[in-house]
């Protein structure tokens, strides 16, 4: 496993290239949580410089980042979840402290499912000045895979490839607007 | 219709775009946010200063760390590690006496003594370093 050093060193070498993917990344990563995307940058690298993780090279640490970032963005829903099943199926047999401390995780599962609400409509609204871009973003919202969402819309592969980038260069400059804001 | 959550939706989507940029080039990646007008430059300069806070943060929880880990080590100085002040300078003596690297700095003092509480506060850090043992306290 490398030192904390190393990777210090790794992060250090990386190209222009190898950090501006990563801020893009955390531009993505932060439409599925609260942090703006620098913070989950940070966190993500102060992981890796925790040392807990093994990565033998820049490769392995630039994935590794990837990973990191979404776990942080995605693993407080997936808690919050967890805890409003666990309330469903097992109050009977809870005491007073858990069912107030696993009301509290509905009501936080409640408050992020309509943080989520808020994120899909803004994703909708940033592309909705494209009318192919807009069918590309509903067939992901609708969970489909690039085929069938070209098979569903009728569109080229050149077509679905400008939605995508489309998506991409409005959700890039989102962040560029909150940043001078 | 979609009956999945707005978070499971959102998650599906943002893993797909997340995607699109890794599996990019370095050459399109670059390429793509010039004809889009952004600056990379900017760009990599939130970059680093994010990378670079990380950098500081982990630098100061090492040295929190390590003065956590000094201080838990070291007794404290309240004490005279529960010796009696003739008692110590015996143990002193005999650990001098023991270490070559402890009778040169004596010599470099000109022979001088040390007073008590130097002779203490060197057991308490040869202890602290783990140089001697609780048992070379031991009268």
């Amino acid at each position: 496993m490398h030192s904390s050093p190393d990777i210090r060193q790794m992060l250090a070498q990386f190209s222009q290239a190898d950090r501006v993917r990563l801020l893009l990344v955390a531009q993505r990563f932060a439409f599925g949580c609260a942090m703006i995307p620098e913070d989950l940058l940070q966190e993500a690298c102060s992981r890796a410089l925790a040392g807990t993780r093994k990565c033998k090279n820049g490769l392995e640490l630039r994935a590794f980042l990837v990973g990191a970032m979404r776990s942080i963005a995605f693993d407080e829903r997936k808690k919050a979840k967890t805890h409003a099943l666990d309330m469903a199926v097992a109050v009977e047999s809870i005491d007073e402290s858990e069912i107030e401390s696993a009301s509290n995780s509905i009501e936080y599962a409640i408050e992020n499912e309509d943080e989520a609400v808020e994120k899909v409509a803004l994703l909708r609204e940033l592309v909705k000045n494209n009318e192919n871009a807009a069918l590309v973003m509903e067939g992901l919202l609708d969970e489909l895979e690039p085929a069938q969402i070209r098979s569903a819309t009728g569109l080229t592969q050149t077509q679905y490839d400008s939605a995508r980038t489309y998506i991409h260069r409005r959700l890039t400059d989102h962040f560029k607007k909150r940043v001078q804001s | 219709m979609n009956t999945k959550s707005h978070r499971a939706r959102l998650h599906y989507t943002v893993d797909r775009l997340v995607e699109d940029i890794i599996l990019t080039s370095d050459e399109d990646l670059i390429k793509g946010l010039n004809t889009w007008g952004e600056s990379v430059a900017e760009l990599d300069e939130r970059a680093k200063a994010a990378i670079g806070a990380a950098a500081k943060k982990a630098g100061r929880e090492r040295l929190a760390a390590a003065r956590a880990q000094v201080a838990q080590r070291r007794p404290s100085n309240d004490l005279n590690m529960g010796l009696n002040l003739s008692t110590a300078r015996t143990i002193y003596n005999r650990v001098r006496s023991r270490k070559a690297d402890m009778r040169e700095t004596l010599a470099a003092r000109n022979g001088s003594e040390l007073s008590d509480q130097q002779m203490l506060d060197i057991l308490k850090d040869l202890l602290a370093l783990g140089a001697i043992s609780s048992k070379d306290l031991e009268g």
